[in-house]
């Protein structure tokens, strides 16, 4: 009974030891196909960062290459002779054609475009007067 | 079983423990720069780009551009076009006549490099043309052509204001102007890439250790107006070739803040040919050349006068040239034919002697405190690089002919931009403002790491000495004054001409002349300071400040005050003058007629 019993408890341990190393095993192989998994997820995203990185200094350098030539065709000499092709040529407006408005968007007093304006419809309107 | 379980998990944790062991000394390899060499490892730098700079109204002046540099290898252009299944070999001159209308270059000259086999690394091209690049890298219809990415320095504006960009040199740094400067703060921080690649030196993406981001460098704001850039160097290129001085430079300053608004000097260089380009056009003259200004001093002397309450305008002097009590008086010219002369009319008719006098008068030392405090002698910190200090010796050391010949503008030397300072106070109700040209910084996230906030650096004279002074320069552009051709309709114009003679070694040379013209517009209510200098190397009719730099000087103020809408301050002159180009035309007649 003695020898069974010694028997027995030496068979437990074993059967509970060859459960473990199972175990172990199947945890291994677990994790070995769940890293595989991650690390060619991981790979397929790194693959598309790097092909979108590339994408991204590809457009920014175009899009500086754009703005660039955007930024010289603007340029005043370039405009003039843009205008010049066209027979145009522009000059600032004298100091007599500016009228200036206040904030409710009459003219300010004292600006000689307005006196002149007024100046010219009054003579305007006497003229009509005489012609009657 | 119980209890016993450390023997099983003792081998895992030590296993877990000696592969995390292994796993970092695999990363500290990795990160190692020694390691870098290797076949399996590699190291990319990313370039960070230069910062631009910016005019004050926000348009770009100078950007980096992203290019291709193109160069050509004969030996690897023999034969070596990747054939498509069926297609016949590509000669050579096929080949070559890609790549040249490619680039837009000489066939003939790319055949005649294709067949220089000794030498096979020759520059081709650098384009910026995304429709040459797919072209020359396609390996089907190009060979022998290497394609480098490189960045560089597009200057927008081409020649114009090249003084105050300056250039950047081979390695993409400053070497003039405010690329030199503020070198700092363009040039941007590089990124980099670390990782490991494959047998094919393909990037392994997964296996990237380091990963940063390049910087770009900090963008520069200049109180610069494109626009009025483009007037007075239009102006001063338009008086350089009427009046064919050898060189010439003008300065527009805003009268409140001494703010630049304009900087020219001719002749300018193209910033992309900086190293080619001549010392003399490569020379900023508003900064970085002293010369004797002559009787544009004539206003400090009267200065001087005015706030230390030695004189009135309205003073009378003598105009006769030889009188005991002065040591060797300069002589006036025909301009001056009164017997006796105020100080006022001393101004508007540039007298060398009444002006002579007064300083004389006054002693050198007054003279010399005033010419100090108008900040003549020392650097204005205008943040242009290679600002000269200018000439001003301490009054003890002055002899006697200084004593009566700094008083009009000679034995002193100043620079343009120390003069337009000077003016700028007197403009400014005596109060001086540091010349600036940057406005601000603004690093690539967007914060501001400058900002110019105005600095006054000293008050020469009072408010009233000021007031008095620009009522006597009034005078000067009127049709009695010497600078009937600075006059511009509609608005009052305070400034003084100056006609100085060039020394050569220690005498003056006959003939040889500066002409100056600084003037306040519009005089009541200041708004701009503009200089305009023209500098003759050789014998001309029109040398003088009245007739040569007033009417540059009146083409830039007519164009400033239009553009910046500045409203007249001499309305009535509007109705007088109906025509716009009659007035011009009659100060002109006038100025030639008196000449």
């Amino acid at each position: 009974m003695k020898r069974n019993r010694r028997r027995s408890k030496k068979m437990s341990v074993m059967a509970s030891r060859s459960m473990h190393i199972g175990a172990v095993m199947v945890m291994f192989f677990v994790m070995v196909i769940l890293n595989l998994l991650a690390s060619s997820s991981c790979n397929q995203m790194m693959k598309s960062i790097g092909e979108k990185e590339k994408t991204l200094a590809k457009l920014e350098d175009e899009r500086a290459r754009e703005s660039a030539r955007w930024d010289a065709m603007k340029t005043t000499d370039n405009i003039d002779r843009a205008l010049l092709r066209f027979g145009l040529s522009m000059k600032y407006a004298r100091a007599e054609q500016i009228v200036r408005m206040d904030s409710a968007g009459r003219p300010k007093p004292g600006q000689l475009a307005v006196a002149r304006a007024r100046k010219g419809s009054s003579l305007k309107t006497s003229g009509v007067a005489r012609n009657r | 079983m119980r209890g016993e379980g450390w023997r099983f998990w003792l081998p895992v944790a030590a296993l877990a423990l000696f592969a995390a062991y292994s796993s970092q000394k695999l990363v500290r390899a990795h990160v190692d720069p020694s390691v870098d060499s290797n076949d399996y490892t590699f190291r990319r730098e990313l370039p960070g780009r230069r910062g631009s700079i910016y005019d004050a109204t926000g348009t770009p002046l100078v950007k980096s551009v992203p290019v291709w540099d193109y160069h050509l290898d004969p030996v690897a252009l023999t034969n070596r076009v990747v054939r498509r299944r069926g297609e016949p070999p590509r000669p050579r001159a096929a080949i070559v006549k890609t790549i040249a209308n490619a680039l837009g270059l000489d066939f003939r000259k790319v055949l005649a490099m294709s067949e220089d086999v000794r030498r096979r690394y020759q520059p081709l091209a650098i384009s910026s043309d995304p429709e040459a690049h797919r072209i020359l890298a396609d390996s089907h219809l190009v060979a022998g052509v290497s394609i480098e990415d490189r960045q560089i320095r597009e200057y927008l504006q081409r020649r114009r204001l090249s003084h105050v960009l300056g250039s950047v040199n081979a390695e993409h740094h400053g070497s003039a102007g405010i690329e030199l400067k503020y070198d700092n703060y363009l040039t941007g921080v590089p990124g980099e890439i670390r990782g490991m690649k494959d047998a094919r030196g393909r990037e392994l993406y997964d296996k990237r250790i380091v990963s940063v981001d390049p910087v770009p460098g900090a963008d520069i704001y200049l109180t610069i107006d494109h626009t009025l850039q483009y007037e007075a160097e239009t102006a001063l290129a338009a008086g350089m070739s009427e009046f064919q001085p050898g060189s010439g430079w003008c300065v527009v300053l805003d009268a409140k803040t001494a703010a630049v608004l304009a900087m020219a000097s001719l002749p300018d260089f193209d910033p992309l040919c900086f190293g080619s380009a001549k010392d003399s056009a490569k020379l900023n003259r508003v900064t970085n050349f002293t010369y004797e200004p002559g009787s544009v001093m004539k206003v400090i002397t009267a200065a001087a006068a005015f706030d230390s309450g030695f004189a009135e305008p309205g003073r009378m002097y003598s105009t006769q040239r030889y009188d005991d009590r002065y040591y060797k008086l300069p002589g006036d010219g025909s301009h001056v034919w009164e017997p006796m002369m105020s100080i006022k009319d001393a101004i508007v008719h540039s007298s060398n002697i009444v002006m002579g006098k007064l300083g004389y008068d006054m002693g050198p030392q007054r003279l010399w405190k005033y010419m100090k405090a108008f900040g003549f002698g020392e650097r204005t910190g205008i943040e242009l690089p290679g600002e000269e200090v200018g000439i001003l010796r301490d009054w003890k050391k002055w002899d006697k002919a200084t004593w009566s010949r700094a008083p009009i503008g000679q034995g002193v030397a100043v620079t343009a931009i120390q003069l337009a300072s000077a003016y700028q106070a007197i403009a400014n109700d005596g109060l001086r403002m540091r010349p600036h040209i940057v406005d601000r910084i603004v690093g690539a996230n967007g914060m501001e790491l400058y900002r110019h906030s105005d600095e006054p650096i000293g008050r020469p004279i009072s408010v009233s000495a000021a007031r008095k002074l620009r009522a006597a320069m009034l005078g000067v552009a009127t049709r009695n004054g010497t600078a009937r051709r600075a006059a511009i309709r509609g608005y009052s114009v305070a400034g003084k001409t100056g006609t100085a003679q060039k020394s050569i070694g220690r005498t003056y040379a006959p003939g040889l002349y500066r002409a100056t013209f600084c003037g306040i517009v519009p005089a009541t209510n200041p708004r701009l300071v503009i200089l305009v200098t023209l500098d003759f190397d050789e014998r001309r009719k029109f040398h003088q400040g009245g007739n040569s730099a007033a009417p540059v000087f009146r083409r830039i103020a007519t164009a400033a005050l239009r553009y910046l809408m500045i409203p007249p301050d001499k309305p009535e002159e509007l109705d007088e003058f109906a025509d716009e180009d009659e007035f011009d035309r009659m100060m002109d007649e006038r100025a030639r007629a008196l000449d």
